[in-house]
C-alpha cells in the first residue's frame, strides 16, 4: 500500500465537519464550510487526521537483545555464549531475519516482517530512559511519568497529551482505555479515560429488571460526591452506554488479520474493534506482564520466544487490520523500562541493564529500518561496563509522535524540562509539497525539479522547507525513482 | 461535567480568531484543571464526616467498620481498644478457628503439599485469606497480614508456589506479622517460596542472580535511593549464593529452605562499607540481613509504608519520624511502631483512604453479615470470580512491589464496585449469602429499612443524598425486590467506599 494513501481520513473530515456543525447549530454554515476545519486543531506537521495511539508497555524489562539482535557486533556473541540469536547467514534453525545487514528479529518474529517490509515498523535502538536507576518500579515511574525532574509528579505524558489537546470527537466520554484493571501510569491524567479489562462486559449487574433505575439511582449518589469518584462515575455510565453500541464479540477483523489467543491479542482485537466503531478513542493502553527473565530466559523456544511470539503476531494481525481497506490512521509505540544486561548471567538468563530498543508502528511512521546511533557492547562502550548504553532519549521518539502524529505542540507541558531531538520516526506528511504551501499542485515541479538536481539550491531557494518532501518514495534518496510518484500525485491518481 | 471536558466541548471554534483566543484560555483551563487533579492527590475529602476518634480506630484497624467493633471501642476506650488489637493472641476468635479448620492444607508441610493437587491447595489459601478478613476479631493482625503480604509480595502462580504458598503464609507472614520487623525479614530470606520467587535459587559462585539482592534491598528493607549502589547489589547477590531450597527431580526433596555451601562465593566482600572478609560461608547472608534490619534507612522506609497503609496516604514526616525512632528504640518491633502509629497525632488530621477492592468486598460482607460457604476441597468459587474480576484476588499480583495502594490505581473502577454489590445483593454469588431479614431486625417501613441500613453498614453517618436514593428506591412499600435493590445500592454509595 502506498505510504502517501491517508487511512480514514475522510472519515474523519466528515466528522469533523458533522460536529463542526453540531456545535455551531446553523447548517446554512455547510454551504461555505471553511476548507481549514478539519486542521483547526493540528500542528503542522500533520496530515489530516490524527492517529489513534496504542501504548504498549512490557512491564519486567524486555530483552531487546533478542528482538532486535545485534548481529553484526561481535561482542554480543562474546556476551551471550547461549543467549544470543545467531546471524542470518548461521544456518541455524534460530537465526535472525536480517533487517539491515547488522540487526535482526528472531524467526518466530517474521509476522512482522510485511509491516517491516512496507515501511511501517520501526525499531529505534540503544535507547530508552537515561535514568540509572535498575529498579523496575522507579524505572516504569520515570518514563511513564516522563517528568523526571518532578518529584512531585503524578501524571503520566499521554495523560497530558490528552488534556492538552481537544477531543476528536467532542463529548465523547472515552477518550482513553486502559484494557487493564488499573489506569496506567502513562494515562494518568487523561480526561474521560477509564480501566476496562473487558468491553464487551462493561455493563452493570444484579436483577436485569432494574438496571436502569438502579444505574439512574448511582448517578444521584455519585454526582453528589467529591472527585475522583464522581468524575470516574459519570465516565462509566456514558462508557455504558457507548460500548452497549458496538457488537465487540462478532468483530470480524480485516485484511485476514488473525489475532493470537492469549490476553494481549484479545486486547488488541477489542482495540481494534473500538478504534473502527469511530467512537472517537484516542489512546489505548496495554501491558503485558511477565518480561523479567533472570532465569531460564528461552529466547529460542522458553518463556521469552513465546512472549515475542505472541507480541510480534499480536502486532502484525493489528497492522494488517487497521490497514486493510478504509483503514485508520494508527501509531503503536513498545517500551519497557530498561533493557537487560549485557551479559547473561548463569542462570540461563540476564539481570538488569540499562538501554533498550523501542519498536514503532503506524502506516505513517518512517519504519523499514533500525534507527540507532550504536553504541557498541564492548565492555569499555557499554554503561558502567555493563549495560547497552543510551544514545537516543525515549522522550525524542515519544515527542515527535505526539507532535507529528498526535496533532499536539504543547511539549514542553507533555515532556517538562526536555527538549527532544526529533529524530525522524514520523513520515514527512508534506510528500510533493516542495513550495510548502500545504498543498501538492503544479506549483510545486520547479521545487521538485530544484531538489532532485541542487538540493542545497533548493535549500538556498526555499528556507524552512524539507527537500526530503521530494523523496516521494521513503527511500531516503531524491532521485529519479520519485519522478513517476510525484508526477501521479500531481495528476491526482 | 469536569473542567477538561468542558474545555474539550468548548472548543467547537468557528474563526481563526476565536481559535487564537481559545488557546490561551485553554491554557489557563489546563493548568486549572491539571492543578485540579487534586483528584489524584492524597488529601481527597469523602463525602460524610468522621464522627469520632474511636470510629476511626474502627476504621483503621479492621476489614470494615460494624456495629460490634464500634460497641466494643466505646466500651474499651480508644487506647484499650487499640491494646486489645495489638494483642491478638489474646482474643478469642474460636468461631473464625472452626471456620478455617476445614482448610487442612494450611497445616501441612512442604513435602506433603508438593505431592498434592496445587489448585485445591491455592483456593484453600485464598479462600481462608477471605474468610478470615471477614469473620477473625483478630482484625488488625488480619489487616497487618495483608500489609505484608503486599510488602513481601509472591506470586502465588510462579515456581514451585503454587504447592508452597501455606508455608509461606504460616511460617514466614503469619508467625512474624506481630513479631519485629528484622526476624520478618530474615524469616522471608530463609523461605524455599521467597528463593524461589526472586530466583535466588539459581544463584552460584561465578554467576550470582543479583534479582532476589536487589529487591531484598529496594522492595523489602531499605528502599529505593537509600543509598546503596548498584555495587552493594553485586556484593549482596554474592553474600546470599548457595541460598535457595531443596528440590530436584527423581530424588526425595523436602522443598525446604537450603543453603548449599559449594554454590557460595567465599571470596571477600563489601557490603554498604561493611568488609564482610572471606570464608564466612551460611553467615555472610545472615550477615547482610543484620546490617539491613538495623539499618536507619529500612527503619525510615518500613515506618513511612506503615503510616501510609494504617494512617492516610501522605502521612505528616513528624508522624513518619515517630515511627522511625520506635523502630529503632525497639529493634522493629512491630506492634510498638504501630502503637506509637495511633497514638501520636490527632486522628481528625488523618486524610481518608480509599477501599482497595479487596477492603471494600470485605467490609460490604462484614457490614450484611454474610454467609461464606467454604468449599476446601474445591479449585474456585464464585465469590473468588468476583475477586478476579475487580483485579484484586490476594497473591495474584506478579512483580514484587505487590499491589498498589494509591488512590488512582483504584478509583477508576468502579463499576466493579457496583456489580459486586450488586450481584452480593442479588444472591447471584452462590456460596456468598446475606440473610436479609436477619439483617433487617425486623424493619418493615420504608423509613425503618432505610434506617437499618445506615446504621448496619454507615453506623448513622450516611450522607442524605445517598439516603435519599436508598428511600426511593426502597418505595413507600418496600418488597424483597427494591430491598435488595436498595442494599446493593446503600453499598455502592461513595461513601462507603472510603475509611
Amino acid at each position: 500500500m502506498s505510504k502517501s494513501e491517508c487511512h480514514g481520513c475522510s472519515e474523519y473530515l466528515e466528522l469533523s465537519r458533522r460536529q463542526f456543525l453540531g456545535v455551531s447549530g446553523a447548517g446554512v454554515v455547510a454551504a461555505s464550510l471553511p476548507a481549514w476545519l478539519p486542521r483547526v486543531a493540528l500542528a503542522g506537521e500533520f496530515c489530516s487526521s490524527r492517529d489513534v495511539i496504542v501504548s504498549i508497555f512490557l512491564r519486567g524489562a524486555a530483552d531487546a537483545m533478542t528482538f532486535c539482535a545485534p548481529f553484526g557486533d561481535d561482542a554480543y556473541y562474546d556476551a551471550r555464549p547461549t543467549l544470543s540469536i545467531p546471524r542470518p547467514d548461521s544456518g541455524h534453525p534460530m537465526a535472525a531475519l536480517d533487517l539491515d545487514g547488522f540487526f535482526g528479529m528472531p524467526p518466530y518474529m517474521s509476522p512482522l516482517m510485511p509491516a517491516y517490509a512496507n515501511g511501517d515498523l520501526l525499531f529505534v535502538h540503544a535507547c530508552g530512559s537515561t535514568d540509572t536507576s535498575r529498579s523496575h518500579f522507579d524505572a516504569m515511574k520515570l518514563m511513564e511519568f516522563a517528568d523526571p525532574t518532578n518529584p512531585g509528579a503524578v501524571t503520566g505524558w499521554l495523560g497530558r497529551h490528552l488534556a492538552s489537546t481537544m477531543a476528536v470527537v467532542p463529548g465523547n466520554p472515552l477518550r482513553a482505555v486502559a484494557t487493564e484493571f488499573g489506569l496506567m501510569r502513562t494515562l494518568v491524567g487523561a480526561p474521560d479515560a477509564l480501566p476496562i479489562p473487558r468491553f464487551e462486559t462493561f455493563n452493570l449487574l444484579g436483577y436485569p429488571g432494574t438496571v436502569a433505575a438502579r444505574r439512574q439511582a448511582l448517578t444521584s449518589m455519585y454526582n453528589a460526591t467529591p472527585d475522583p469518584l464522581r468524575t470516574a462515575a459519570q465516565t462509566t455510565q456514558a462508557v455504558i452506554d457507548l460500548l452497549a453500541t458496538i457488537d465487540f464479540i462478532g468483530y470480524q477483523p480485516a485484511g485476514s488479520a488473525v489475532y493470537p489467543v492469549s490476553p494481549f491479542g484479545t486486547s488488541l482485537k477489542a482495540s481494534a474493534a473500538l478504534i473502527k466503531s469511530d467512537i472517537g478513542v484516542e489512546a489505548i493502553g496495554i501491558d503485558i506482564e511477565g518480561w523479567d527473565h533472570h532465569i531460564d530466559m528461552g529466547p529460542f523456544d522458553g518463556i521469552l520466544a513465546q512472549k515475542l511470539t505472541d507480541l510480534a503476531a499480536g502486532l502484525a494481525a493489528f497492522h494488517a487490520d487497521l490497514s486493510a481497506g478504509n483503514g485508520r490512521n494508527f501509531v503503536v509505540v513498545v517500551m519497557s523500562e530498561f533493557g537487560r544486561r549485557v551479559a547473561e548471567n548463569g542462570s540461563d538468563g540476564t539481570d538488569h541493564g540499562h538501554g533498550n530498543a523501542m519498536i514503532v508502528l503506524g502506516n505513517r511512521i518512517a519504519g523499514g529500518r533500525v534507527l540507532t546511533q550504536w553504541p557498541g557492547l564492548q565492555p569499555e562502550q557499554r554503561f558502567e561496563g555493563r549495560d547497552l548504553a543510551i544514545t537516543i532519549d525515549y522522550r525524542d521518539v515519544l515527542a515527535e509522535i505526539v507532535q507529528n502524529r498526535l496533532a499536539n505542540g504543547n511539549l514542553g507541558l507533555i515532556f517538562p524540562n526536555f527538549t527532544p531531538t526529533f529524530r525522524g520516526v514520523t513520515e514527512s506528511c508534506s510528500k510533493g509539497d516542495l513550495n510548502c504551501d500545504g498543498g501538492v499542485t503544479p506549483d510545486d515541479v520547479p521545487g521538485f525539479a530544484t531538489a532532485l538536481m541542487d538540493e542545497a539550491a533548493y535549500r538556498g531557494a526555499n528556507p524552512g522547507c524539507d527537500p526530503l518532501n521530494a523523496d516521494i518514495n521513503g527511500d531516503g534518496a531524491i532521485d529519479g525513482r520519485d519522478i513517476q510518484g510525484f508526477t501521479q500525485q500531481i495528476l491526482g491518481e | 461535567m469536569s473542567l477538561l471536558k468542558r474545555l474539550a466541548q468548548q472548543v467547537g471554534l468557528r474563526d481563526e480568531a476565536r481559535a487564537a483566543e481559545a488557546v490561551l484560555s485553554r491554557r489557563k483551563l489546563l493548568f486549572g484543571g491539571l492543578s485540579s487533579l487534586a483528584a489524584l492527590s492524597p488529601s481527597v475529602a469523602r463525602a460524610a464526616p468522621r464522627p469520632s476518634a474511636n470510629r476511626f480506630l474502627v476504621d483503621r484497624l479492621t476489614f470494615g467498620w460494624t456495629e460490634a467493633e464500634q460497641l466494643l471501642a466505646d466500651t474499651l476506650g480508644y487506647h484499650g481498644y487499640l491494646e486489645y488489637h495489638l494483642n491478638p493472641a489474646a482474643i478469642n476468635d474460636a468461631d473464625c478457628d472452626a471456620r478455617v479448620a476445614v482448610y487442612n492444607r494450611l497445616n501441612w508441610s512442604s513435602n506433603g503439599l508438593y505431592d498434592s493437587l496445587p489448585q485445591i491447595t491455592m483456593n484453600q489459601v485464598i479462600e481462608s485469606t477471605i474468610v478470615r478478613a471477614v469473620y477473625s476479631k483478630r482484625q488488625l493482625f488480619e489487616r497487618v497480614v495483608e500489609f505484608w503480604t503486599d510488602h513481601f509480595n509472591i506470586e502465588m502462580m510462579k515456581s514451585f508456589n503454587q504447592w508452597l504458598f501455606p508455608v509461606w503464609m504460616r511460617d514466614v507472614i503469619r508467625m512474624h506479622a506481630m513479631g519485629t520487623f528484622p526476624q520478618l525479614l530474615a524469616a522471608s530470606a530463609q523461605s524455599a517460596t521467597m528463593m524461589f520467587y526472586l530466583d535466588n535459587d539459581t544463584s552460584v559462585v561465578g554467576h550470582p542472580n543479583e534479582n532476589y539482592a536487589r529487591e531484598l534491598m529496594e522492595l523489602h528493607s531499605m528502599g529505593v535511593g537509600s543509598g546503596y549502589s548498584q555495587q552493594d547489589v553485586e556484593e549482596v547477590a554474592r553474600c546470599l549464593t548457595g541460598w535457595g531450597a531443596h528440590h530436584g527431580f527423581g530424588e526425595a526433596s523436602t522443598f525446604e529452605f537450603e543453603y548449599e555451601p559449594n554454590k557460595h562465593d567465599n571470596g571477600p566482600k563489601v557490603v554498604l562499607g561493611t568488609n564482610i572478609p572471606a570464608g564466612g560461608g551460611f553467615n555472610d547472608g545472615l550477615t547482610v540481613l543484620s546490617i539491613l534490619g538495623a539499618h536507619p534507612a529500612t527503619a525510615a522506609f518500613i515506618s513511612r509504608k506503615m503510616c501510609q497503609r494504617f494512617w492516610s496516604y501522605d502521612p505528616p514526616q513528624a508522624l513518619v519520624d515517630a515511627v522511625t525512632n520506635t523502630y529503632l528504640a525497639t529493634n522493629g518491633d512491630i506492634k510498638a511502631m504501630l502503637r506509637t502509629l495511633f497514638t501520636t497525632l490527632d486522628p481528625d488530621t488523618a486524610g481518608n483512604k480509599l477501599k482497595r477492592p479487596f477492603h471494600f468486598f470485605v467490609s460490604a460482607m462484614r457490614a450484611t453479615k454474610t454467609e461464606i460457604a467454604a468449599n476446601p476441597t474445591g479449585t474456585g468459587s464464585p465469590l473468588r470470580d468476583q475477586f478476579k474480576a475487580a483485579g484484586h484476588e490476594p497473591f495474584q499480583w506478579g512483580p514484587p512491589d505487590g499491589y498498589p495502594d494509591r488512590v488512582d490505581a483504584w478509583a477508576d473502577a468502579v463499576l466493579a464496585r457496583w456489580n459486586f454489590a450488586a450481584s452480593l445483593t442479588n444472591h447471584n454469588i452462590s456460596n456468598a449469602l446475606i440473610n436479609i431479614p436477619a439483617f433487617l431486625q425486623g424493619a418493615t417501613t420504608q423509613q425503618q429499612i432505610a434506617d437499618r441500613m445506615d446504621q448496619a453498614i454507615f453506623g448513622g453517618t450516611m450522607p442524605t443524598e445517598e439516603k435519599a436514593v436508598i428511600l426511593n428506591t426502597l418505595g413507600a412499600s418496600p418488597n424483597n425486590r427494591t430491598i435488595q435493590d436498595a442494599l446493593g445500592l446503600a453499598l455502592s454509595a461513595p461513601s462507603y467506599q472510603w475509611y
